[in-house]
């Protein structure tokens, strides 16, 4: 774990993917983010990267929960119940890596073996989840999780709160989370039920220009040569990024949506025929944030047409043999409807 | 592979290559990972863990037991016995507090994903100070398994070696030799003393083994340069190879300046590259080095947008756009690697146009854009990776082919609901879950940490005869067992019989058919066969597993008539959606020239036959089955690609006139073992 991560900003390309992952991190309500694409493409350095580079949180002090000082009202039972009050301390943005074979206990917490055991006690003891209240929850290769866990963290990933009803326990704790999948579509399908329940989606796809390759292999040899020194020298450009992103949380409030601007967002969803509200909250929750990162007062049309990619080329219907497409029907349906960048 | 043709010099070569590779997984954990050892068990593969096992404790990790063994958890006997929480260590923990450790995964290809993603997750975050060797006793000519070397493990473990073919006074030989001093080296226990690197742990015995700490601030002395040079004929070198990848380039680099330390170069030199592009880059290779168009101007490399990688190119419209756009350059003229890889099927014709109508699939078969060309590269490079090439690798319309042939096969989970198939483990029971057995042990263990919490009070245990001495047991504590089994696949042939089609090459398309036969004779795959002449379709074989009757059905195939596709093509939405409704996954081969001329209602007349033809094409489309549409005829025309548009098949024109009896070995290279055979 003593490893420096490589830095968000000297990543080569895949905007898209960089784009995304900003964008949730702005508005975490956007709703997790899912990242296809072969190995090597830099997915899992990308999550890492950025986790990296989001400033630390403030906690109670001792909290499993991670419970935040500033939101007395939302507290854990455990940091109510302290006298006198917990004291604040800084925490790194917490990333949990959700391992494929992770049991359900180990997700959503389970019975407190070690106290049964040898006190005898019914105690709750946190899981996933509750770790990575507030961070990022990553799953690598989600497409490969039993159904019943991607539901379960979907679920969660929604609704922010962790509902635990078995082993006698009955606890429900906060759980707020940023939940990024990545995966290889070829080993296998996500079911297109839970494919729409991600927010925004990415393909990526190892550059074929040969001095962009060049440029990740001398970086990520630069990299793994001096890991302390590369980290350094990137380290103005990933403060920028950082401060682009705090500043983008605050001015999420004051980005305005005419509504003309909410019509072209629904003309589009329907141009598109995706399935439900869902796609049109999140297209416009993301062309929000897009509006926000840039500081702009007001959502426009080209804010909508660069996140529409993403935020609904996973909501189509469904064409089993081909969704390759999808990427071009998302354009040509914002070129039909005429909307100007 | 047998004797008579037993190349002394190659096998010392590989041999060689493969200590090597050892050697540079042991003095570099933290940049390279480990090495992987393809082969089976067998003296050669015992006299190189011997080896290692000199310097080094060997944590043994099967592949069986492995989710078990990296399953962090409590040891209920042990802490019920301590009254305090023990936990079991996992295997890696062991390893990170033991750095002079060597990981040694057994069976690597039958390691499970999970097992698998959890190995490289330790791999990326932790202090990789334990190398991993990895035994892969797949067959690599059998296409079933994936290749442990795409695996999330494989691909982070930067070396591949097939184990050497030696006899066993070759393996005396070469093993005192190899560690007295070998030619491409100085005997590996010197050069590593020689380069002081400390790293390694010192020479003798396990006593004084020294902790590697690649990452700690006492940094080793500056690591040999590699000239941008090199970097940039290995970047080529892997983007003709077809390697997506980013890791492979970025190991292959690595291993060069390993290896020029090793070697004492500064700055590394061509061999150095040479030898790890052998090792690191051959094995991951998708295509031969040679086998792109040579680009107008190799020297002039500009960061243009590539047309190809444009969100426009929708392999539906693909075929059309790309049989237009043929290139006209004529490659490979020149510039053959003099160290021919021997292709087991004969020489593939590169003939240009073939490749490019091939539709890329999503996101293999990189665009050919400002090329990397094997020109661009030094010729003792090609040379050294081509030596080491995987056997199967004909040519991108082979490895495509191949791939259709194989992708649908049989990754993925499985149903994991099954009750019979490989054991995966225990779960609690979930509505619904009949026929199920229970695991006692996995059951009495669940019980065990509430006992204190259940005694007190009621429930049977307290009414029974001795209260004290019995396990509380409840509901919720069953544990049932899981099985996962595998999905099968059944692949349905639509063959063309008509009398154009017996005038073109019927005889080729048997020949190709019953190399594919074999091969899914060898997954356990289910094959059926359905032709369609004359008036109508027949299914000539439905769905089995027996090979005999497939060959059978296959000799006796009649040929002659009107081509009534519409009709071929209802029969096989009926196959193949039968297949699809048993949860199987269901893959259709078509080969026809595409030209009906029977409609669905017996009659003759072109137009209606094609509209008919085409229609039907639109109902297979909905199956959801794969398809792969094989163009027969001799000049493949528009209309074929359309139709195969219109189910969205993957197209494929058969190699027109020259390469025509290419075929068989084509298909076969998706069955090696097939193709071999006669020769």
């Amino acid at each position: 774990m003593s490893r420096p991560v490589f830095p968000f900003t000297a990543i080569v390309g895949q905007q898209s993917m960089i784009l995304a992952l900003e964008l949730s991190a702005v508005d975490a309500g956007i709703g997790g983010v899912l990242v296809l694409g072969d190995r090597g493409t830099g997915k899992t350095t990308a999550m890492r990267a950025l986790a990296a580079l989001l400033p630390p949180i403030s906690v109670n002090e001792g909290c499993r929960f991670q419970c935040d000082p500033g939101t007395p009202a939302q507290w854990c039972d455990a940091c109510r119940a302290r006298e006198p009050q917990p004291a604040a301390v800084e925490r790194p943005t917490p990333v949990i890596d959700l391992p494929l074979g992770a049991s359900e206990d180990r997700v959503t917490g389970a019975l407190d073996i070690e106290r049964a055991l040898t006190l005898g006690e019914k105690a709750f003891e946190p899981g996933l989840l509750a770790d990575a209240h507030r961070g990022f929850l990553y799953v690598d290769e989600v497409n490969l999780l039993e159904d019943h866990l991607v539901d379960l963290l979907l679920d969660v990933a929604v609704s922010g709160i962790n509902v635990v009803e078995r082993d006698g326990l009955s606890i429900r704790h906060a759980a707020r989370f940023l939940l990024i999948g990545s995966g290889n579509p070829e080993e296998g399908e996500l079911r297109p039920q839970l494919l729409d329940r991600f927010g925004l989606s990415i393909d990526v796809d190892t550059p074929d220009d040969i001095d962009e390759r060049m440029l990740i292999v001398r970086r990520r040899d630069a990299f793994e040569r001096d890991p302390e020194g590369f980290v350094a020298q990137w380290a103005a450009e990933d403060a920028a990024v950082r401060e682009r992103i705090l500043m983008g949380r605050t001015w999420l409030d004051r980005v305005t949506v005419s509504d003309q601007a909410l019509r072209r967002i629904t003309e589009l969803c329907l141009a598109l025929g995706t399935d439900g509200l869902r796609g049109e909250l999140t297209l416009l929750r993301a062309a929000r944030a897009l509006a926000a990162l840039e500081q702009a007062e007001q959502l426009d049309e080209s804010h909508i047409i660069r996140v529409a990619p993403m935020a609904l080329r996973h909501r189509l219907r469904r064409d089993p043999l081909d969704d390759t497409g999808s990427q071009l029907r998302v354009q040509r349906a914002i070129d039909t409807l005429g909307l100007a960048a | 592979m047998s004797l008579p043709l037993h190349d002394a010099d190659a096998a010392r070569q590989d041999w060689q290559a493969t200590v090597i590779a050892i050697d540079l997984a042991l003095a570099a954990p933290g940049s390279l990972g480990g090495v992987v050892l393809s082969g089976r068990h067998g003296p050669v593969r015992d006299a190189l863990l011997a080896r290692i096992a000199r310097h080094h404790r060997i944590e043994r990790l099967a592949a069986g037991s492995a989710d078990e063994a990296l399953e962090q958890g409590l040891d209920v006997a042990g802490t019920l016995g301590a009254g305090r929480a023990v936990r079991r260590r996992t295997v890696l923990e062991r390893l990170d507090a033991d750095p002079g450790a060597v990981l040694l995964i057994i069976g690597a290809e039958r390691l499970s994903t999970r097992a698998g993603s959890r190995l490289a997750r330790w791999l990326d975050d932790g202090d990789r100070r334990v190398p991993v060797v990895a035994l892969d006793e797949g067959d690599e000519s059998s296409p079933d398994a994936p290749a442990f070397i795409e695996s999330a493990l494989g691909e982070r473990l930067a070396m591949h070696v097939r184990l050497p073919e030696l006899t066993l006074a070759e393996l005396q030989a070469h093993s005192g030799e190899a560690l007295l001093g070998g030619a491409l080296l100085p005997a590996p226990d010197d050069a590593l003393a020689a380069a002081g690197d400390e790293r390694y742990g010192a020479a003798n015995g396990p006593s004084n083994r020294t902790p590697r700490h690649p990452a700690a601030p006492d940094r080793p002395e500056p690591r040999p340069d590699v000239p941008d040079e090199r970097i940039r004929e290995l970047v080529h070198l892997a983007h003709a190879l077809g390697i997506r990848s980013a890791r492979a380039p970025v190991a292959a680099l690595a291993a060069t300046r390993e290896l020029a330390s090793l070697n004492g170069h500064s700055p590394a030199t061509l061999d150095d590259s040479a030898l790890a592009a052998r090792l690191v880059l051959a094995p991951r290779a998708a295509q031969r080095p040679d086998a792109e168009p040579a680009p107008a101007d190799p020297g002039e490399e500009h960061a243009e947008a590539d047309p190809a990688n444009d969100p426009a190119s929708d392999p539906a419209s693909d075929p059309a756009n790309a049989s237009v756009a043929e290139p006209s350059a004529e490659p490979e003229t020149a510039q053959r690697p003099e160290t021919d890889t021997p292709a087991p099927t004969g020489e593939h014709d590169p003939d240009p146009s073939v490749r490019e109508d091939t539709p890329a699939s999503d996101a293999d078969a990189p665009a050919p854009m400002n090329e990397p060309s094997a020109q661009a590269l030094p010729e003792r490079l090609v040379a050294a990776v081509s030596a080491a090439l995987p056997p199967n690798l004909l040519g991108s319309l082979a490895s495509d082919l191949g791939r259709t042939g194989r992708t649908p096969g049989r990754r993925g989970n499985g149903a994991t609901r099954a009750v019979r198939g490989r054991p995966a483990g225990v779960t609690r029971p979930r509505s619904g879950d009949h026929g199920r057995r229970l695991d006692i042990v996995a059951t009495l263990k669940a019980a065990v940490p509430w006992q204190r919490l259940r005694t007190p009070t009621d429930g049977p245990a307290a009414g029974s005869t001795s209260g004290q001495a019995r396990l509380a047991v409840r509901p919720s504590d069953f544990r049932v067992r899981r099985h996962v089994q595998p999905l099968r696949t059944t692949t349905v042939f639509i063959v063309d019989a008509s009398g154009s089609a017996a005038m073109h090459r019927i005889g080729e398309a048997k020949g190709a058919l019953e190399a594919v036969l074999a091969e899914c004779y060898v997954r356990r795959d289910r094959v059926a066969l359905i032709s369609f002449r004359g008036a109508g379709a027949t299914l000539e074989l439905p769905p089995t597993r027996s090979l005999a009757r497939a060959r059978r059905a296959l000799v006796g195939l009649a040929a002659g008539g009107g081509t009534p596709i519409a009709a071929g093509l209802d029969l096989a939405s009926d196959v193949l959606d039968d297949i699809v409704r048993n949860g199987e996954r269901a893959v259709g081969i078509i080969m026809s020239d595409g030209r009906a001329n029977v409609a669905r209602n017996g009659l003759g007349g072109r137009p209606a036959a094609q509209a008919d033809a085409e229609h039907a094409a639109e109902r297979l489309a909905g199956v959801g089955a794969r398809l792969l549409f094989v163009d027969t005829a001799p000049r493949p025309r528009p209309i074929a690609a359309q139709l195969a548009a219109r189910m969205r098949a993957r197209y494929l024109p058969l190699p027109s006139r020259g390469g025509a009896q290419a075929l068989p070995g084509l298909l076969a290279a998706a069955a090696p073992d097939a193709g071999r055979a006669p020769a």
